[in-house]
């Protein structure tokens, strides 16, 4: 008799709390969207300054270019190569700049950009800056293996570690699209450990 | 299986026809008392049979059937119920992510963005809302804008504003189902990222993040439907089990009942009392062992009936067969009264003691037909109507008990009733005798109507009274009292005819001892 | 002394009877079959018949009725108890009484004298001749006629008729009739009264069924009219 009882019970409950609609956990549901960012990646420029919580938010600045393909152009950036993608379907495959240079005057200005700090639209949305300010630029030199040294009139161990990743990942994709190369801050007391602007370091 | 009672006697036949009824040995339940006469017991076990079963097998079996079908509909129902709820809730949030993915994904925006402009796309995406409508929220920096007048939802819970803010691994799409104040909602998160190149740039986050907030009412309202479809389906599935469980209970318990109806009659004596049994199940067994049972016991019956006939006959026969040479004995024993004092004195002894002995031998006999007619309930009432008072009176007269220190009577006048007389003066005759014999004076004989309008007839001495371990056997034929004295004046059958005589007339006779000393035989006839 | 036809075939009960009987004074003569009986009967002259039920060949009730047929013999039945049928058709047949065997000479010799007695004895005191409605009652002739004719009346019809006409309009019990009439002890066998009655009725009544003048009080017993 219990034991009918108590069966009852249990399938009453069942029936009961599985009623209606109930709260659940996040669920993951597929990859993030993607936006696009204007002005087109062959116009602009990528900055990275700190959101209000120290996370890193990148900002994208017309470099004034306008978008005309000229192959027998170079130029700073990272135009070049990719106007030559276009140009030629299927070599995608190509390896990032094709002359260093161009692209080390091209990051030595972001860089610049980004020592200059965030705009008044930028500071509009919160957007901050850990980088001191500084006079002088930042130098840019190739390293081995197609790293990039970074030489910053400041003293490396006296920047935070955002700010690093802020020089980090603006070198980075200043050179490269994909921002893959790895970067070594050099200041006048030392080099930092070279680093990447992977995601999950921030 | 099929079952039904057949008795192969007529529906007529009287149940107190057969012998049943103990007249000895009831006394032993009461104290004191020896009862012998009508029996209730066959209206008792009726009654007892008739009484109602609030939980009888009928109502078990229909409560089980109920409850194993509640069990198959409600589970089924909440099997059905889950997987539905399920599927409506997936294939909304699965719509409401997807559109609301592409929504976002179509947006084009300058970094930094502008709160102004921020705006203006989130109320267009809140004019999208797929399936159903919904508010949108974007975190951007410090920028906190809405689709609606408040800039942030109170819905969106701050484990999903984590995943959605989340830097590590690949930004995913997520959603949460949240329920806040009784209303289901679909929180959708989504990080914007951006590609830093057309084709090998990496997906870098856009450090916005967009949240869609959707009512699920609607989605409610179709559960709830689903709940009550579930339920008006399972109500009727209960009611249509109660009649298979009805039936289920019919089918066994026809069989139960006819079992117990044949029972009840095998007990009121029909032993051919047999059960129909079709099929092969265990009920049909039954009544096939019941009737195997109930077979046996009647042949056995029989049997014994037959010895019992035999017995009698046997009895009866001899009697008859006494009777003959007695009577032309009897005939003569004056005679040899007579002549027996012109013999010389031993043969004059001799001859008187066969005359006396003969007297008592013609008394004897005649009781022994008597009894055997009883028991071949040969007996015949020949009732009359009597004054009662006259009768006892005529009784003691012609017996001679007319001496006021031996008989008193105190009669009741006026009664009138139905008797036989010659039986009702041999019922007041061998109790009068029984008292004279084995009591002391003064017998006293009462007759009178009691209260339920039945003639009552007591006879009372003043003798030691009956010990109670013969109490319960006064009534049987030759009990001797004293094992030592294996011979009373009377025939040893006095007591037992009076029984009979009694319930002849319908009546019951009762010996007990009265607490002032001396026995008490009461005789009670319905008027 | 009464002369008394024995008619039994048991030679026992025969020769016991006859003893017993011829011990007291009466003449008796035995047969045992009804045959030779009803033989008997005209060369003897009896004053009474006993006649055993249960006879080999032509059994008593035959023979009652035979007698019957002929004469108002008193007849007394010898019969065995228990043979209740056989009493009641040997009382419609005509017998005026009845006794069980066994029975001591005493018992026999007393109903004898009962059922001879009244015969002998007319009522004093009374007008010859009573007249009921059609009925002539002669109690000193100790006849009966109706309408001018005379009913052969059984001896216990004779006496039950004159004990009810002693008396008209008054009700007797069976007991008291059995007690009065058959000089029976009051516990009598009410059979007794009912036969008689029953044969008196068929003589004396125009409607047996719707008697006048031997009625029927229900509970209580019998009364001579009212006419």
């Amino acid at each position: 008799m219990r034991r009918r009882a108590a069966g009852a019970a249990l399938l009453a409950a069942l029936v009961l709390t599985g009623c209606g609609i109930q709260g659940s956990e996040v669920v993951e549901a597929g990859i993030a969207p993607t936006v696009a960012v204007r002005p087109a990646p062959d116009n602009r420029m990528l900055l990275y300054f700190l959101g209000p919580d120290g996370e890193l938010m990148p900002v994208s600045r017309d470099v004034g270019f306008p978008f005309v393909p000229v192959p027998e152009q170079t130029l700073p950036g990272d135009g070049g190569e990719v106007r030559q993608d276009r140009w030629q379907p299927g070599g995608s495959g190509t390896g990032p700049g094709t002359d260093p240079r161009v692209s080390h005057l091209a990051a030595t200005k972001v860089l610049a950009a980004l020592l200059a700090g965030p705009g008044a639209a930028d500071r509009q949305a919160g957007l901050t800056t850990d980088l001191p300010a500084s006079g002088e630029p930042i130098r840019v030199e190739s390293e081995a293996a197609d790293g990039l040294r970074l030489l910053t009139p400041f003293l490396t161990h006296e920047l935070s570690e955002r700010a690093v990743t802020q020089l980090v990942c603006t070198a980075a994709y200043a050179v490269d699209p994909a921002g893959a190369p790895a970067v070594t801050v050099q200041g006048p007391d030392g080099a930092l450990p070279p680093a990447t602007c992977g995601p999950g370091e921030s | 299986m099929k079952a039904c009672v057949h008795p192969r006697e007529e529906p007529g036949t009287d149940p107190a026809d057969l012998p049943g009824g103990t007249a000895h040995g009831r006394g032993a339940g009461r104290a004191g008392d020896a009862e012998a006469g009508g029996d209730t017991g066959p209206h008792r076990a009726r009654a007892r049979l008739r009484r109602p079963r609030p939980f009888g097998l009928r109502t078990r079996m229909v409560f089980a059937f109920l409850l194993v079908a509640a069990v198959s509909c409600g589970t089924t129902a909440a099997l059905t119920y889950r997987a539905a709820r399920s599927a409506i809730l997936e294939q909304t949030q699965n719509t409401a992510v997807s559109a609301f993915r592409e929504q976002v994904d179509a947006l084009a925006l300058d970094l930094p963005l502008d709160e102004t402009i921020l705006r203006e796309m989130l109320l267009n995406i809140a004019r999208q809302g797929k399936p159903r409508p919904w508010r949108v929220y974007a975190e951007y920096g410090a920028l906190r804008v809405s689709s609606t007048d408040r800039p942030a939802s109170s819905v969106l819970t701050p484990e999903l504003k984590a995943r959605a803010h989340a830097r590590e691994g690949v930004p995913h799409t997520s959603f949460q189902r949240v329920v806040k104040g009784g209303t289901p909602y679909l929180t959708m998160a989504v990080p914007a990222v951006f590609r830093t190149h057309h084709e090998q740039g990496t997906a870098q986050p856009s450090g916005l993040v967009v949240y869609a907030v959707m009512e699920l009412r609607e989605d409610e309202a179709n559960i709830e439907a689903l709940v009550t479809a579930a339920r008006d389906g399972a109500l009727p599935a209960l009611a249509i089990a109660l009649i298979p469980a009805l039936l289920a209970a019919r089918g066994v318990l026809r069989p139960v009942r006819e079992l117990r109806r044949a029972a009840q009659s095998m007990g009121r004596g029909r032993l051919d009392t047999r059960i129909h049994a079709k099929g092969s199940d265990e009920l049909s067994e039954l009544a096939r062992t019941f009737n195997e049972s109930a077979a046996e016991l009647e042949r056995s019956v029989a049997e014994l009936r037959r010895a019992e006939a035999r017995a009698r006959r046997f009895a009866s026969d001899v009697s008859h067969e006494l009777r003959t040479p007695l009577a032309g004995m009897l005939a003569v024993t004056e005679v040899l009264d007579e002549d027996a004092g012109a013999l010389d004195s031993d043969t004059a002894r001799a001859v008187r003691l066969i005359s006396a002995e003969t007297v008592k031998l013609a008394v004897l006999v005649e009781d022994l037909m008597e009894i055997s007619r009883f028991d071949a309930r040969a007996a015949e009432l020949h009732t009359d109507e009597v004054d009662v008072a006259d009768c006892v009176r005529k009784t003691l007269i012609s017996r001679r008990w007319t001496d006021p220190e031996q008989v008193h009577a105190a009669l009741g006048e006026g009664i009138r009733a139905r008797l036989d007389p010659r039986r009702f003066d041999v019922v007041v005759a061998n109790l009068v005798g029984n008292a004279l014999r084995h009591g002391r004076p003064l017998v006293t004989v009462r007759a009178y109507e009691d209260e339920d309008g039945a003639l009552v007839v007591q006879v009372s001495d003043r003798g030691p009274g009956i010990p109670p371990e013969v109490l319960p056997h006064v009534f049987e034929r030759f009990y001797k009292a004293d094992p030592a004295r294996t011979r009373s004046t009377g025939s040893g059958l006095g007591l037992a005819i009076t029984l009979e005589n009694v319930r002849l007339h319908g009546g019951t006779v009762r010996a007990a001892n009265h607490p002032a000393g001396g026995a008490v035989f009461t005789v009670r006839i319905p008027l | 002394m009464p002369r008394v036809l024995l008619i039994e075939d048991d030679p026992s009960v025969r020769e016991g009877v006859e003893l017993g009987l011829r011990r007291r004074g009466h003449e008796v003569r035995t047969a045992a079959t009804g045959e030779t009986g009803l033989a008997a009967l005209g060369e003897f002259r009896p004053d009474l018949l006993l006649l055993d039920l249960m006879l080999p060949g032509m059994n008593g009730v035959q023979v009652c009725r035979r007698v019957r047929e002929t004469s108002q013999l008193p007849i007394i039945m010898l019969t065995a108890r228990g043979d209740d049928f056989d009493v009641v058709i040997g009382l419609e047949a005509g017998a005026d009484d009845y006794i069980v065997k066994p029975a001591r000479t005493e018992v026999i010799e007393a109903r004898i004298r009962a059922v001879l007695r009244r015969i002998e004895e007319p009522g004093g005191g009374r007008p010859a001749v009573e007249h009921h409605g059609d009925l002539a009652v002669d109690r000193a002739g100790l006849t009966v006629a109706k309408g001018g004719e005379r009913l052969a009346l059984a001896p216990s019809e004779l006496k039950l008729l004159l004990h009810l006409t002693a008396a008209p309009e008054q009700v007797f019990s069976r007991q008291q009739l059995l007690e009065h009439v058959w000089e029976h002890n009051y516990h009598g066998d009410a059979r007794l009264v009912d036969a008689c009655v029953r044969r008196l009725r068929a003589k004396i009544e125009d409607t047996p069924g719707d008697p006048r003048y031997i009625q029927t009080l229900r509970g209580f017993g019998y009364r001579f009219g009212p006419l």
